[in-house]
């Protein structure tokens, strides 16, 4: 299979909600690089908007201004074209859908030739770790961590070029973290670019080539050497020490 | 395909079974009733249950294929895959109407099984009309899906808000001939439900010769102008307001 890998970039992001008729601005002016073959971890705490810039960043949600692109495309006309691997924090899966009916489905819409999609089911449930009995159950009534596990194999399904992983250590044991980092190395070793938040330091500091602390609607790059990752600064210390996960 | 066709339409059943499951029974236990009572269902009768369930099956079916999406999340799954969000409900969109259309013939066929055995007078011209009422799930779902891609929250009640209340002026239309004039009456019949059941039905049933053409054409332009409306929808939550709600 053909894997498209793109430098991901956004450039003056500002994004707001309005809730009970006042304006809440998330994101202002947010600007942050990724680029492929890398990881890039987004810390901040909570409420900084890390699940929002995914959000805007996959078109799931307008940004007020500003751009997201991709491999020099706007994002939404890359994810549209190539898809992009996404595991959200949360979400409730559809009803009458067993874990397997997922993975199957999303291997169907990535529209590969049908000799491939057999063999990328089959990694793909091979990655959840999870047996065949807990896969035929439906998803919706799993546990968190099951949940977890499926959606994080969907993401990954296909290999995609770009994978964005919301919390993707949250909900999962220590068994599932080690088999996680290495599947996140592995994705960049293919040089996919891959961007996750996590408000686990230590996994950040194992996993992650670039850091950006989002504080205030900004990113702040913090560090981005390849021999790890410097979480000392003080505005990094301070964006964490306020948050009270 | 990994996730067979058949196991996907019978997901779109399961997951709203217990709805139609109560639908099903509130339109069926009147007649099931109607022995009870003394009285054998009319021909008439078993015909209307069957087209009243085509309405409802139809609406609950294709109301929330973009909404429930929405509000719970999974569009952020499925749509995070290559492909445009409009295509992907359309398709969402031909599965419910095709169970809705499935479901409607199974009812009639088990109400033609159950005329049978207990002796009730339904015709085999009752089921010669099933293809009518298909048409009419056709024009239901379409409006349905159309208006609950505009409608997020409250979808169902607004279909069901539009289909009655457009059903009762088309008829007061007929009744009262141009109440308002010539120019609304024209405007009223390109934009409330198309009317045309009894020409289908007579049609079918060989009382009629020449096929309906024109109410036929009329039906398919109605619905297909629904999809339209209902696929803008979709385009404008992708585009505007964005995919994800929750």
């Amino acid at each position: 299979m053909e894997h498209k890998t793109a430098a991901l970039a956004v450039c003056d992001l500002w994004k707001s909600y309005r809730v009970r008729f006042k304006r809440h601005v998330v994101l202002r002016g947010l600007d942050l690089v990724a680029s492929p073959g890398t990881t890039t971890a987004i810390v901040g705490s909570n409420g900084e908007g890390k699940t929002t810039l995914f959000r805007v960043l996959l078109g799931f949600l307008a940004a007020d201004r500003g751009r997201c692109t991709i491999g020099g495309i706007e994002a939404t006309q890359y994810r549209q074209a190539n898809g992009i691997g996404y595991a959200p924090e949360t979400l409730v899966f559809p009803r009458g859908w067993s874990g397997l009916d997922v993975l199957a489905r999303g291997v169907d819409l990535l529209g590969l030739p049908a000799c491939d999609r057999r063999s990328v089911l089959k990694t793909a449930v091979a990655r959840t770790g999870l047996d065949q009995r807990t896969l035929a159950k439906a998803a919706r009534l799993c546990s968190k961590g099951t949940q977890r596990r499926l959606l994080l194999a969907y993401a990954l399904s296909g290999d995609p070029g770009v994978v964005v992983l919301d919390e993707p250590f949250s909900g999962l044991d220590p068994p599932a973290r080690e088999v996680l980092r290495r599947q996140i190395g592995d994705a960049a070793a293919r040089s996919a670019t891959v961007l996750l938040s996590s408000h686990d330091l230590d996994e950040v500091r194992r996993v992650a080539d670039a850091v950006y602390v989002l504080k205030e609607g900004r990113a702040a790059l913090v560090s981005a050497s390849d021999a790890g990752t410097d979480v000392s600064s003080s505005w990094f210390q301070g964006s964490i020490s306020s948050d009270p996960s | 395909m990994l996730l067979p066709l058949a196991t996907r339409l019978w997901i779109v059943v399961y997951q709203k079974i217990t709805t139609l499951a109560i639908v099903t029974l509130v339109i069926v236990l009147p007649l099931v009733l109607r022995p009870f009572a003394g009285r054998v269902p009319s021909d008439e009768e078993l015909s209307s249950t069957v087209g009243f369930a085509a309405i409802t099956y139809a609406v609950v079916l294709a109301t929330g294929v973009v909404s429930r999406d929405l509000g719970s999340g999974p569009a952020q799954l499925w749509l995070q895959r290559p492909g445009h969000p409009v295509t992907f409900y359309l398709r969402r969109f031909a599965e419910a109407a095709v169970m809705a259309a499935a479901l409607t013939c199974a009812l009639g066929l088990a109400v033609r099984l159950a005329a049978l055995a207990a002796g009730w007078p339904f015709g085999p011209g009752a089921l010669a009309i099933l293809p009518a009422r298909l048409v009419t799930v056709a024009v239901v779902a379409s409006v349905s899906f159309g208006i609950s891609s505009w409608v997020l929250r409250g979808g169902a009640i607004a279909s069901v808000g539009f289909l009655t209340g457009g059903a009762l002026a088309r008829d007061m239309l007929v009744i009262y001939d141009q109440p308002f004039g010539a120019f609304f009456t024209i405007l009223a019949r390109v934009l409330l439900l198309p009317s045309g059941r009894s020409e289908f039905d007579s049609f079918l049933t060989g009382q009629a010769v020449d096929f309906p053409w024109i109410r036929l054409i009329h039906h398919l332009l109605y619905s297909l102008a629904w999809i339209a409306v209902g696929a803008s929808g979709v385009w404008r939550v992708a585009s505007r307001t964005g995919l994800a709600r929750r």
